[in-house]
């Protein structure tokens, strides 16, 4: 653990002797801030109760290496090519070990609308209001997140003016590039979407080679007046991945946010989401779906904080834990005073598939205003006897009817993912991992007799 | 050769005998109802048939079709032809009638050597068979009996026996909880089904579905066993004088 610390320290004198930033700037203030915390802190211990369950013992086994950031972006289409979507026409903006890759990256026509660039390149060269990169006061402080602000890290950038309607979704993808090295990679993104928009953002993660990666990841997304945001994490990488996300979201007046994390695969995956509403008449749909085997481990950690009178939360997160996996789900709901006519429901159901497989889930509600509805709910079990028991009655053999119903329960969140093409190949990445064929096409036709 | 032939059959849940020893057979064609007070075993034997493993067979055989049916595992009784209509059928959230019934009648299918039905035979069968238990199409995108009424769930079952025309059916309490134009529906779905090559095994308390569905015996069970058996005119002597003449004569 402490090899990488002394690593990120070595780095950082190395940022200070090379950066363009001026000396007296907001954001080099911001940077060196953040370092000294990081240097006091490092990383979470289990004694940090935010990190009970989340133990970061693979970065005493896996020496990581922080990748030579003037060195040229490399990855072409083709290395890229296998993990994009195939059916779905995004703006896709590729980094490559936490740098943008402006080849691959492919904007489309609304270009000269939206500003879309490199968040690095943008402080270099002051293009941002220095408030706007640090907007996490809302929010407890994070190691993580402390360390991702201790650097000055490239990410995506994004302006989206008012009344933007965008049809093709953004697409950030993180690519790691492993082939030759172990790499630790931090991504900051800011996005701010302005009054009256309609946009949707898709997030993955990609690890090229067979060595190890590790990403930290941390997203600002500032929702303006009216608007309306699809926001998907989508984690899907292989056993040599380590994920670290932390999105920290504000909403204004009457917007509304409906997200969903799926985690399919991944040897370790912490997500922090945070919203608050600034405003009110706001909405917060959180939707969440993970799926882990073998010795992976997914840990979801949400905080809704209603800071404001009529607004509206709804979360459901849902999990099948199968072989020796672990996963962690902590739902934190905070009604702050004076803010009344709050509606903040949140429920997590989790299959355990193996006796070896465990789960910790913790839901938590503070309310410290009357006059709201609040609710919490947590199940974790096996498949119903009875429900396998009738599917066997009708000719479907155990394994069959154990994927029918898993499949039928992850269902549920992925059906609220509303861009149909990525729905649909999340839908067969999960059918294919179960075994059971999802018709498509007996789908439409059913579709049309409705 | 007789379809279903039940011999001493003994059973035991949880250490309590409750089939003591049981003797049931029938061929092909014929409609039998099993009446008789709560507790005396019927639903257990309905159970045992199709394969439900929480009950312990202490003695006796059951041979379907000149099979040891007790050495099949729940799935291939239902392939051959075997086929339950659960008294409380459980709901299946997220999963669609449609996507549930074309697996399963697919799997029927492959177990007696036909190919697959494709998406556009398998829906017109659907909605044939829709039809006859008078269910609206709109029901095949809904989840197995999610939100469904007591009768509906009850419809579903015999919608689900029309699908897979099984060889031997049996009805368990199919007729409770329906009201007199469901009971109408479902009986007469079963009635359209009914031919020299089926059997069905009709497990009820009333005389009223019997109105309905006329059956060929009528049988009276009563602490595990048959301990009546006759034409359908039983079943009227039954619904007039309840059951304590049957249990006065075997006060044991």
């Amino acid at each position: 653990m402490n090899n990488l610390k002394n690593k990120l320290i070595d780095s950082f004198q190395d940022f200070q002797n090379s950066t363009k930033l001026d000396k007296n700037s907001a954001s080099y203030q911001n940077i060196c801030t953040n370092f000294e915390k990081f240097s006091k802190l490092g990383f979470p211990i289990i004694k940090d109760e935010e990190y009970k369950y989340t133990k970061f013992t693979f970065l005493n086994n896996i020496d990581f290496n922080i990748p030579d950031k003037t060195k040229d972006t490399s990855l072409t289409y083709k290395d890229i090519e296998s993990f994009l979507f195939d059916n779905i026409n995004s703006n896709l903006l590729v980094f490559e070990n936490g740098k943008i890759n402006w080849r691959l990256t492919k904007i489309q026509s609304f270009r000269k609308v939206i500003i879309v660039g490199s968040l690095k390149e943008a402080i270099e060269n002051n293009e941002l209001v220095p408030n706007e990169i640090s907007q996490n006061s809302h929010f407890p402080d994070d190691k993580l997140n402390i360390l991702n602000q201790a650097f000055l890290n490239d990410g995506a950038f994004i302006q989206i003016p008012d009344g933007t309607d965008l049809y093709e979704p953004l697409h950030l993808a993180f690519f790691s590039d492993t082939r030759n090295d172990n790499y630790f990679n931090q991504i900051k993104n800011i996005i701010n979407i302005g009054e009256c928009c309609n946009i949707k953002i898709i997030i993955s993660y990609h690890t090229i080679g067979d060595k190890n990666s590790f990403s930290n990841i941390s997203t600002d997304l500032n929702i303006g007046n009216f608007s309306n945001v699809e926001f998907y994490n989508l984690q899907n990488d292989s056993n040599n991945s380590y994920i670290i996300t932390n999105t920290n979201i504000s909403q204004k007046r009457g917007s509304v946010l409906n997200s969903a994390a799926i985690s399919l695969h991944g040897a370790f995956i912490r997500n922090n989401l945070n919203a608050i509403h600034l405003d009110e008449m706001c909405e917060s749909n959180y939707n969440g779906f993970y799926y882990v085997d073998q010795n992976n481990f997914v840990d979801n950690h949400t905080l809704m904080i209603h800071a404001k009178p009529n607004c509206i939360s709804n979360e459901t997160y849902k999990g099948i834990i199968d072989d020796n996996a672990v996963a962690v789900f902590n739902g934190k709901i905070l009604v702050k005073p004076n803010s009344p006519k709050i509606n903040a429901y949140q429920k997590n159901r989790n299959i355990l598939l193996t006796d070896t497989a465990t789960v910790n889930t913790k839901p938590q509600l503070e309310i410290f205003t009357d006059d709201v509805k609040c609710s919490h709910g947590a199940t974790t079990g096996y498949l119903e006897k009875e429900h396998i028991f009738y599917l066997k009655a009708r000719g479907i053999d155990e394994d069959r009817a154990r994927a029918l119903l898993l499949n039928a329960f992850a269902t549920e969140i992925i059906e609220k993912i509303k861009i149909d093409e990525l729905r649909d190949e999340i839908k067969k990445d999960i059918s294919k991992r179960l075994n059971v064929e999802d018709d498509f096409y007996f789908c439409e036709i059913l579709e049309s007799v409705k | 050769m007789s379809l279903l032939k039940i011999e001493n059959l003994k059973v035991n849940i949880h250490g309590k005998e409750i089939l003591k020893g049981f003797n049931f057979e029938v061929n092909p064609g014929e409609v039998h109802a099993i009446m008789g007070p709560n507790g005396t075993g019927k639903s257990t034997l309905a159970n045992v048939l199709a394969g439900k493993d929480e009950y312990e067979i202490i003695d006796g055989s059951v041979t379907y079709l000149g099979k040891n049916l007790l050495e099949m595992p729940a799935e291939v009784r239902a392939r051959e032809g075997l086929f339950l209509a659960f008294q409380y059928p459980v709901e299946i959230p997220g999963v669609s009638n449609a996507n549930f019934m074309k697996t399963s009648l697919n799997e029927v299918r492959k177990h007696r050597n036909l190919p697959p039905l494709d998406a556009m035979d398998f829906l017109q069968l659907m909605k044939e068979r829709a039809a006859l238990v008078d269910i609206d199409k709109s029901f095949l995108n809904r989840s197995v009996n999610e939100g469904f009424s007591g009768g509906e769930k009850k419809r579903n079952e015999v919608f689900q026996m029309a699908m897979l025309e099984p060889r031997l059916a049996v009805l368990d309490e199919t007729d409770s909880g329906l009201d007199i134009d469901a009971l109408k529906v479902v009986s007469n779905g079963v009635n359209r089904l009914r031919n020299t090559n089926n059997a069905f095994v009709i497990i009820t308390h009333y005389q009223r579905l019997l109105n309905y569905i006329i059956p060929d015996f009528v049988h009276v069970m009563y602490n595990g066993k048959i301990v009546k058996s006759g034409g359908k005119e039983l079943a009227y002597e039954l619904e007039e004088k309840g059951y304590d003449w049957i249990k006065k004569e075997n006060w044991n």
